[in-house]
């Protein structure tokens, strides 16, 4: 039974172009948008697996879970040996970045930034003398926006800005880490036993950018018993990691009960895609029924190409979970 | 979009903290008209208990403006995860489907057809049949002369239809007339 939600989990479906694809075909006014992001996320998810090995020599590793399964594993950890990482990201989806005519002009400071070489001592213990790019991503990890604008201002880039590379830049080094997790039947092992009791992330702490309902497993010896599907799970843009949630609670305030999320759609033809908002702290969550999914897209692209949903949400007061460009208007 | 340290961290209190499309340059206007357009529909999910046996596995409800729009099995149901029998799957029918009674039928002894009734007619011609029944069957006291109010000329048939607070109180009435034979759809 335990294993079900691991075969449904969706990370063999349709790759970022297929994914866009699929969306343009479906609604062709948000194809400006898509195609303009379309390379980094494809970067991105290639970069995932190409940094494996410069995370291994720069012996970042995920943490092992604390005693309580609870708590984020990133949480108030140093990110000593990220420099490296961040930099070959860096490299590779700086010039994507540079494609965005907005940020053309903050180019060389990005560059300076980010692709300053890493230094090969050990590093200090005190913090004046950590690269500014591990303290970077810690206070990305952390949601500390003060010492982001703080880096932002000491390196002459505005925060907003340097938010925003950082994000794109941040995100394949942390899924790189999030793919060391250990599985058990195909499981995360915060998913073992009852579903997570927060809508955070488990591995950095992060809010759900996408939920997705998962598909029914078939079991031919026991056909009525188990495995319907639907089963939610919450998908951290950040870092990649996907972690079960119960279906009738709210990851933001965590109210949970009859009633208390409502779902809003396309009438017609969904295609599974659907906001999941709460009635109590009107905060919304963009989530895919894979039931209704003829293909498992992938689900960076899929967040994206729900940018509609996103706008007739705003239109209704609501907060997204999770504020990112796509969804703030 | 120049952003200084200090109206960034102005902008993070008012609950803005990062650029959007349109300060990267997008314009937006033809994909605002789109979902502007969109016919867009709305649920409350509802954690409910299907009422066909007793093994009362979880479903959601979609409820719209207050009327039922369908069913599914609840996933975070610890003993089905979600799956439901050929019944179950089959709940929202009991609600929607036209061929459900909506009013009382009565056909006559020995007649061919079904008439409507109302509802008082129906419960009074109900009352009456038992009481009739009750007082002409039923059985006071045993061989040995101790009190039994044994009532064995009727059987009561629960459906699963009824719920669990439903069952207990027809179970109560049941024997308060004294009926001994009882079973239930869901068991038989």
């Amino acid at each position: 039974m335990g294993s079900s939600a691991a075969l449904a989990r969706p990370d063999t479906g349709r790759t970022v172009t297929q994914s866009i694809a699929d969306v343009i075909a479906r609604r062709p006014v948000l194809a400006p948008v898509l195609q303009a992001f379309e390379p980094l996320l494809a970067a991105q998810s290639e970069l995932v697996e190409e940094l494996a090995d410069v995370l291994f020599a720069a012996g970042l590793a995920l943490p092992k879970a604390q005693g309580d399964q609870e708590a984020p594993r990133l949480e108030g950890r140093a990110l000593i040996g990220a420099a490296a990482p961040l930099r070959s990201s860096a490299e590779r989806l700086l010039p994507l970045l540079e494609g965005l005519q907005a940020l053309q002009v903050h180019m060389p400071a990005l560059k300076a930034f980010f692709l300053r070489p890493v230094a090969m001592e050990a590093p200090a213990s005190e913090e004046a003398s950590r690269d500014s790019r591990e303290l970077l991503a810690e206070a990305i990890v952390a949601g500390n926006q003060e010492a982001l604008a703080r880096i932002a201002v000491d390196n002459k880039l505005e925060p907003l800005i340097l938010d925003f590379a950082a994000g794109f830049i941040l995100s394949p080094v942390l899924r790189a880490m999030t793919a060391q997790i250990e599985r058990i039947d195909g499981e995360a092992p915060w998913d073992a036993g009852e579903a997570r009791q927060q809508g955070r992330c488990p591995v950095c702490g992060a809010l759900p950018s996408i939920a997705f309902l998962d598909k029914p497993v078939v079991d031919e010896k026991n056909a009525f018993l188990a495995g319907g599907g639907g089963k939610k799970h919450l998908h951290c843009g950040l870092c990649g990691a996907d972690w079960k949630f119960r279906r009738g609670a709210c990851p933001s305030c965590g109210e949970e009960g009859t009633g208390v999320i409502e779902i809003l759609r396309e009438s017609g033809a969904s295609h599974g895609e659907r906001l999941d908002w709460c009635t109590k702290c009107k905060s919304y969550c963009p989530t895919l029924d894979l039931r209704e999914c003829e293909f498992t897209p992938n689900l960076e692209a899929a967040t994206l190409g729900m940018m509609h949903l996103d706008m007739v949400a705003a239109r209704k007061d609501l907060r997204p979970l999770k504020a990112a460009f796509w969804n703030i208007f | 979009m120049k952003k200084t340290r200090r109206s960034f961290l102005k902008g993070l209190s008012a609950g803005v903290i990062c650029l959007s499309l349109g300060q990267l340059g997008f314009d937006l206007k033809e994909a605002q008209a789109f979902a502007g357009a969109i016919k867009i529909e709305g649920a409350k999910e509802v954690i409910s208990v299907c009422p066909f046996c007793s093994v009362c596995c979880q479903v959601i409800a979609y409820v719209r403006d207050g009327a039922l729009v369908s069913t599914e099995g609840d996933p975070d149901f610890p003993v089905s995860e979600g799956a439901l029998c050929a019944k179950g799957a089959a709940l929202f029918s009991m609600y929607s489907s036209h061929h459900r009674l909506q009013k009382p039928l009565y056909r006559a002894p020995y007649s061919d057809r079904w008439e409507e009734k109302d509802w008082d007619w129906t419960l009074n011609q109900i009352a009456r049949k038992v009481k009739n029944a009750r007082d002409k069957n039923i059985i006071l006291k045993d061989e040995k002369g101790r009190t039994v109010n044994r009532l064995e000329n009727i059987f009561m048939m629960g459906t699963s239809h009824a719920s669990n607070e439903e069952c207990a109180v027809i179970h109560q009435a049941m024997r308060g007339l004294g009926v001994v034979h009882m079973d239930h759809q869901a068991r038989v």
